[in-house]
């Protein structure tokens, strides 16, 4: 299904009254999208389809920084998602798989994740560390969305990726008139998405996969010594959910409170008595690391790193994560 | 498990008798609403509200649903909270959680049973599991060791234990402080694993306690010629959900939780590094 750019965003304004909105917009003089709650065009901004992923990765949607698993918040309204590049498309595969699929479900992420219309869109460009092809994905949405809407010259085509999908779009039809789906409009799709992958494989040319080392080699191992253990990227990156939990209480009020919480922090690991299996910072690269691109394939079939770039783009020590895949021989596999 | 059960959920038993085992180690008798199935070595979550939760192994038999007993060290916040309540205190728990022992494995073997300090509470279960059916194995050998005396717990049950047709039990302390009193061996547990008399090729090994003591107690059972699949570990490792969620515990690609928290030595692919 095809319509123009404008009628569709003005078709999701008037959701406004019985959805959350959330968009991707330009904020200041940032190049990168911020994700922000969509209050319409002139409160809130444009919401940008195209550009790359923005600088907050959507599990903090989905999974909440501080939360109550036993007395968490209902959703009042259901949620639209819009602008999910294909990296988060990915990333939320992951979750998916870890919070949902597994034995046991979490609550919070289950509520969240029914309650969301995920509307994936292509990526335009490439930034500075996007590298989405050396793990083997697509920047344009692949699978795991409910409604893609790639942008092309002032129109969107719009297709289904699950029964949500096929609701909403049913919905929309009604109330926009939908435009005949020229062939140029298609092949001028095909170009924009085989350009954006070349400028992502050129950016990423000198950390091409055969370059790959099996062990980490001691100049790499003094580059991590400038961590200063800041958390960053554990937070900031879309496939990491580690928590941990406390209860609170106030008076006779008892509350069970979850945190994010990040391995490449030296309290994740300390136990009760102090010993802790990874007090060397060296340890807690290896373990992210192999978190990253070990364990998670083996314990979901899917990348626990989707090439945001989002861990290297925040690190106050300019670590790169593309250099580890170089030199840490955590990396098995990639999918696709 | 069913999906609108929230995992997080807890079941709110009652403290009904308390034992002092060591200076630092109680054991719980909690009576549940209703029988609490476990297996022998698998773990539940438990705690105060308001205060926290831990993993913790029931040490009573999988056969007795109601009570249940935990054995706990005071070493951390909860489990210093939990140290000071009095019966008939609610304790909150959630579970069973984990892979426990594999009994059927270990059907027809000599089973041979090593810990110390609180690894003892998992292998106590295990021992009164196995000694219901004890005409099942060939035999189960069994080596409690403590850093002295007064750390040796269970204490009030050992002679008991030592009657019991079928099972051998042996003691040892590390050391003997001044006043107190010791008749058995002294040295670490792994002193008494070297004389022990047994078919190698058909003896499995169940091991928990300090990860020093692991460590070692594993390696002198390798050199007794144990095959790494034959040695059943059960893992400490830190957790905060118990059910495979919040990552803590991961041991390799592992969740202890899930996967664990009993595990064969083979299981690992750089085992050196296991051990806290
Ligand atoms: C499978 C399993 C079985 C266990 N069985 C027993 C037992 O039978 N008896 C016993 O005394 N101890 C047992 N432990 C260790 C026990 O769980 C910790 O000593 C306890 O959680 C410490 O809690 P705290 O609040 O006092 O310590 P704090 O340091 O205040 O801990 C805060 C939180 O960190 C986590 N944590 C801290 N230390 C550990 C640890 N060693 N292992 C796992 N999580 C930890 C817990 O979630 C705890 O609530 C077991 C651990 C595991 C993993
Ligand atoms: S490890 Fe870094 S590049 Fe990979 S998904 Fe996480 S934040 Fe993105
Ligand atoms: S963002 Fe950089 S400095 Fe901060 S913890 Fe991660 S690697 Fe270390």
């Amino acid at each position: 299904m095809v319509v123009f750019t404008g009628d569709f965003l003005c078709y999701i304004e008037s959701l406004l009254g019985n959805n959350e909105i959330y968009a991707p917009v330009y904020r200041a003089d940032m190049s990168t999208p911020f994700l922000v709650a969509w209050k319409g065009r002139e409160k809130s901004g444009e919401p940008v389809l195209g550009s790359i992923r923005t600088l907050d990765p959507p599990k903090i949607l989905f999974f909440p920084t501080r939360n109550d698993p036993l007395n968490y918040e209902r959703a009042k309204k259901t949620r639209i998602l819009l602008g999910v590049k294909n990296c988060d498309l990915q990333a939320l595969q992951l979750l998916d798989e870890a919070l949902l699929k597994s034995d046991f479900v979490d609550p919070v992420y289950r509520e969240a994740r029914e309650n969301t219309l995920v509307v994936a869109t292509d990526c335009t460009e490439a930034g500075s560390t996007c590298h989405c092809t050396l793990q083997g994905y697509e920047p344009f949405p692949q699978d795991n969305f409910d409604v893609s809407a790639a942008v092309v010259g002032d129109r969107l085509i719009l297709s289904s990726g699950s029964p949500k999908g096929d609701r909403f779009l049913t919905a929309m039809k009604n109330e926009l008139l939908p435009q005949e789906e020229p062939a140029p409009l298609t092949d001028a799709l095909i170009k924009r998405r085989t350009r954006v992958r070349e400028e992502v494989e050129e950016l990423n040319a000198q950390w091409s996969l055969s370059g790959r080392e099996e062990k980490i080699d001691h100049q790499a191992r003094d580059a991590l010594d400038s961590c200063i253990e800041c958390g960053g990227c554990n937070f900031i990156c879309p496939t990491c959910y580690c928590f941990l939990m406390n209860d609170e209480s106030q008076g006779s009020v008892h509350s069970l409170v979850r945190t994010w919480d990040g391995c490449q922090l030296k309290g994740y690991g300390r136990v009760a008595g102090g010993s802790n299996p990874r007090l060397e910072l060296f340890e807690r690269f290896n373990h992210r690391y192999s978190c990253k691109f070990k364990y998670m394939f083996r314990q979901f079939a899917v990348n626990g790193c989707t090439g945001c770039g989002r861990c290297t783009d925040v690190c106050p020590s300019r670590i790169d994560v593309r250099d580890a895949l170089r030199t840490i021989r955590a990396h098995e596999q990639v999918k696709k | 498990m069913n999906a609108d059960t929230n995992v997080f959920k807890r079941l709110e038993t009652t403290c009904i008798d308390i034992k002092t085992e060591s200076p630092t180690i109680k054991t719980f008798v909690l009576q549940c609403p209703e029988d609490f199935e476990f297996k022998t070595g698998q773990f539940v979550e438990a705690g105060l509200m308001g205060v926290g939760e831990g993993p913790f192994t029931p040490s009573s038999s999988h056969y007795v649903k109601n009570p249940i007993e935990i054995s706990i060290m005071n070493v951390g916040y909860m489990t210093e909270k939990i140290h000071k309540i009095e019966e008939g205190t609610t304790v909150t728990m959630r579970g069973p959680y984990g892979n426990g022992y594999p009994l059927d494995k270990f059907e027809s073997k000599h089973v041979l049973i090593v810990g110390g300090g609180v690894g003892l509470a998992p292998l106590r279960s295990l021992m009164l599991t196995l000694v219901h059916d004890i005409e099942d194995y060939a035999g189960i050998t069994v080596c409690f060791g403590a850093r002295t005396p007064a750390d040796l717990i269970y204490k009030d049950q050992l002679d008991d234990w030592k009657q019991i047709n079928g099972l051998d039990l042996h003691l040892s302390v590390d050391q003997v402080p001044e006043g107190q009193e010791w008749k058995g061996k002294t040295g670490v547990v792994t002193t008494l694993l070297k004389p022990l008399d047994i078919d190698k090729k058909n003896t499995v090994a169940a091991v928990c306690g300090p990860p020093i003591m692991m460590k070692f107690a594993t390696l002198a059972l390798l050199e007794m010629g144990l095959d790494p699949s034959a040695i059943y570990l059960s893992m400490e490792s830190k957790m905060y959900c118990g059910v495979g969620l919040c990552r803590h515990c991961t041991i390799e690609h592992y969740f202890a939780c899930k996967d664990g928290p009993v595990f064969t030595y083979d299981q690992f692919e750089n085992p050196e590094a296991i051990w806290v």
